[in-house]
């Protein structure tokens, strides 16, 4: 076989993260090469390693045999690689032709002097490599790129790749905003694009896509290559157990606990454009899983029930009398609380003090005529500081210096000093260290066992599947169904949210 | 930390104010020290002063508020046609003005929190409707001495201004809301994360028609003061006063950029100003000479205060790298 990429023991690293732990990948000329894993898995970091995004602490790159370092963003054009970004990195107020050479316009000298840009060899070039795409007839040069829409757009990228004269093009989830339509027209120009003998990277959650247009599939986990398979030599289910891998080597601090009548029943919520006939149920004391790709809506759905977004339709019940909330506060004084996945976007004021962030939404209850009570107040922050063992010198600490897990506490801290009834925690781990993992989940279990009613959202399919006693599998804003603890697996969960 | 005098920037305010006045103690050969000079410093400022609290808390929420100097001279205008009309009855045409800014105001605030304008594009806008009232109500509103507002604007209470008193007593009822009350905590945590704030059950908008709203009111007292001190205003009054009133807390250490910040801050850098325009006057130097001054003294602090936010940054980072080892 033809190498012309090839990657060796590239190891990356974030703040509290490996984000890559001695991948590697190979890519014949000609082929397409899909590249899959779970969220979080690494396939993004691992696309932007190669295109010099992100600088990779060790490892080797070969490019057709030789060995190269790639710089930044233009050192991965001008050696023929280019990527297609899940969103658009086109000016939209610019026209298509300035948009495609942008960077890199041809420059003729007026006069022998003053560099001008050369429209006539733009317009000859674009010409030829719009013909090549076959879409010459369907998108003007002049057109505005805001005009276009989301496929025509993703055309003008792959143009904009072409222009670099790249022989490598990498795809990140490129039909994740597509019609089937649309979807049928891209594959149409990627067999065009194989056929002149280009090779290329694709990354995608769907199956199906990959076993029609794939030659060969490398599965990513944790950061670190699992495997390479000719596609013709590998079945969907022996793909997904790949990706999924993992044993349930952590333990989960699951309490047994006596689990009560239902106190939370939605009918038919829908939200449009997002959401779609959700029903389900939560009871006393039971912890209730939501697992789905993301953007399968699971954060939409949060967000309606809470009242932080407004649901189209649909009938919510809470404690047996309809809960129909205008307003977070509403909802809040209702005891239902919601813990945003965002933690330093939605969750907490990071430049405040851990005092100002625990008791930003009880402040109106332990104040008199508008002036804290500061007595009181002080009281609440250690007493909640205490019970989650926050780590921090004192209550005055700014939590923008907090680590990630300690950040975590506070905000769980924020939404238990509320006194919820029902929490629902959203990515309740998310960039947060092993050790405090684990300790937020013997904190949930806790609050589980004390008669709490959880609902978790979550992508860490172990956690989920470790802490839920009921879970819902959500997919493009509709129910896909429901398992009991009995039915967990993570190769049936994944199934059903692929 | 403990034992040690921290050096805040509000300290720092309150050095330059004392050095500022021993300068020109010095320089006009004492007669600076006279109490009623040094009292009277506040005269000319005062009135800025009183807009530049509720300015602290607009610019505090990282709002801006460009139509104060119009509103302010709006509801003068109000003031002095009630005045008149109910043959010099104080307490009507005080009501009356304190209305028009509450309704002024109450137009900013609403279009504040309702759209997502920037608040900058939206007091440029009003700013010219309350210019246009002006030119409605027409030319120029006189009144002299033997008048009640002339004495609220012009009086002393023994020998100290009522004036400074008024800015005094502005200046803690925003001192306290600032530090004591939920509304205060609340604008600072909208300029610091305002989805933080909704996310939390509070309605960041409500707090934001607030501010704005009582921007306005504070623009009607400080109108009725004004028009006690210079006993006349018209069209012109207005032009530059709202880049006078941000300067204030500009260089009192609020940051534009939202959050940080505080009224005390704001009060020393009026008192600053104050001292600055007296001083240079009394010297026999002219406004040019106090523009020269003003607009270094601005870039000095703004130097300093960029410096100082960074070494508290160093330092509660150092903080919190040694609070992970333990």
């Amino acid at each position: 076989m033809d190498i012309i990429l090839k990657l060796e023991d590239i190891c990356k690293s974030f703040p509290g993260v490996k984000a890559l732990d001695h991948m590697q990948i190979e890519l014949a000329r000609g082929e397409m090469h899909a590249v899959c894993g779970e969220n979080g898995a690494g396939k993004s970091t691992l696309m932007k390693v190669i295109t010099g995004v992100y600088k990779a602490d060790s490892g080797n790159m070969y490019l057709n045999g030789e060995k190269v370092t790639i710089r930044e963003p233009n050192d991965a054009y001008a050696k023929g690689i280019a990527i297609i970004f899940q969103e658009t990195s086109l000016f939209k107020d610019l026209t298509v032709l300035e948009n495609i050479f942008m960077g890199h316009e041809p420059v003729k000298k007026v006069f022998g002097v003053i560099p001008n840009i050369d429209y006539r060899a733009m317009k000859e070039k674009a010409q030829q490599i719009f013909e090549f795409l076959g879409i010459d007839k369907e998108i003007s040069f002049d057109a505005k790129v805001d005009d276009l829409g989301v496929a025509a757009k993703q055309m003008v990228e792959i143009a904009k790749a072409l222009t670099y004269d790249a022989n490598i093009l990498i795809f990140d989830e490129p039909t994740a905003a597509l019609t089937s339509k649309d979807v049928r027209a891209l594959f149409q120009t990627i067999a065009r694009l194989k056929e002149s003998g280009i090779s290329m990277m694709y990354i995608s959650h769907r199956m199906e896509e990959i076993f029609e247009i794939a030659d060969r599939v490398t599965v990513i986990r944790d950061g670190s290559f699992v495997r390479t398979a000719a596609i013709g030599e590998v079945t969907e289910k022996e793909l997904i157990a790949w990706m999924v891998g993992r044993e349930m080597n952590e333990m989960y601090p699951k309490a047994e606990v006596e689990i009560g009548k239902p106190i939370l029943e939605v009918k038919n919520l829908c939200k449009d454009g997002l959401l779609r006939n959700i029903s389900f149920e939560v009871r006393q004391g039971e912890i209730f899983g939501v697992a789905g790709l993301a953007g399968a809506g699971r954060t939409e759905m949060a967000e309606c029930l809470s009242g932080l977004m407004q649901r189209d339709s649909g009938d919510v019940e809470f404690y047996g009398s309809p809960l129909n909330v205008k307003a977070y506060r509403e909802a809040v004084d209702a005891g239902f609380v919601y813990i945003s996945e965002d933690r330093k976007k939605y969750g907490l004021s990071v430049p405040m003090t851990i005092k100002e962030n625990l008791t930003m939404s009880i402040l109106y209850k332990i104040s008199k005529n508008g002036f804290i009570d500061f007595k009181e107040e002080e009281n609440i922050v250690d007493d909640y500081m205490q019970k989650l063992r926050v780590k921090a010198p004192n209550r005055e600490f700014v939590v923008e210096n907090l680590s990630g897990g300690n950040q975590q506490k506070v905000l769980v801290a924020k939404a238990l000093c509320a006194k919820p009834r029902l929490l629902i925690l959203d990515e309740p781990t998310r960039g947060v260290d092993v050790g405090a993992k684990s300790e937020i989940h013997r904190i949930i279990s806790n609050l589980a066992k004390e008669g709490l009613s959880i609902i978790m959202i979550s992508s860490d399919m172990p956690e989920l599947l470790g802490m839920s006693d009921r879970l819902m599998v959500i997919k493009a804003g509709t129910k896909v169904g429901e398992l009991t603890r009995e039915e967990f697996s993570q190769e049936k969960v994944l199934e059903m949210a692929l | 930390m403990k034992g040690k005098v921290k050096i805040s920037y509000e300290l720092i305010m309150f050095l330059i104010l004392a050095a500022l006045v021993v300068l020109f103690g010095i320089l006009t050969g004492g007669i600076f020290f006279n109490p009623s000079v040094i009292l009277g410093t506040t005269s000319d400022i005062a009135y800025l002063g009183i807009m530049a609290m509720p300015m602290t808390f607009v610019i505090l929420t990282s709002g801006i508020d460009l139509s104060v100097g119009f509103m302010m001279v709006s509801s003068a205008m109000v003031f002095s046609v009630v005045y008149q009309a109910t043959g010099y009855n104080l307490l009507i045409a005080a009501a009356a003005c304190l209305l028009s800014g509450f309704v002024f105001g109450s137009v900013n605030g609403v279009i504040a929190a309702r759209t997502k304008i920037n608040p900058w594009l939206i007091t440029m806008s009003t700013m010219y409707i309350f210019q246009s009232i002006t030119w409605f109500f027409g030319t120029s509103y006189a009144f002299s001495t033997g008048y009640a507002i002339t004495d609220f604007g012009y009086g002393t209470i023994g020998i100290v201004p009522t004036q400074l008193i008024v800015l005094l007593l502005v200046f803690a009822v925003f001192y306290i809301l600032d530090k004591k009350t939920t509304f205060g905590r609340y604008v600072h945590a909208i300029g610091y994360n305002e989805h933080a704030v909704n996310y939390s059950g509070v309605n960041a908008n409500k707090m934001k028609y607030f501010v704005y709203m009582i921007m306005g009111v504070v623009c009607a007292l400080s109108a009725m003061m004004y028009l006690g001190k210079s006993w006349q205003v018209n069209q012109t009054t207005a032009v530059n006063m709202n880049i006078e009133v941000i300067a204030l807390v500009v260089l009192g250490g609020t940051s534009t950029a939202g959050g940080v910040g505080g009224v005390t801050g704001t009060l020393f850098a009026a008192l600053i100003v104050g001292v600055l325009k007296r001083g240079l006057a009394l010297m026999g130097l002219g406004g040019d000479i106090y523009n020269f001054v003003l607009g270094g003294v601005l870039i000095a602090s703004l130097i300093m205060f960029a410096y100082l936010e960074k070494k508290k940054k160093i330092v509660s980072r150092e903080m919190a790298i040694k609070n992970m080892d333990e």
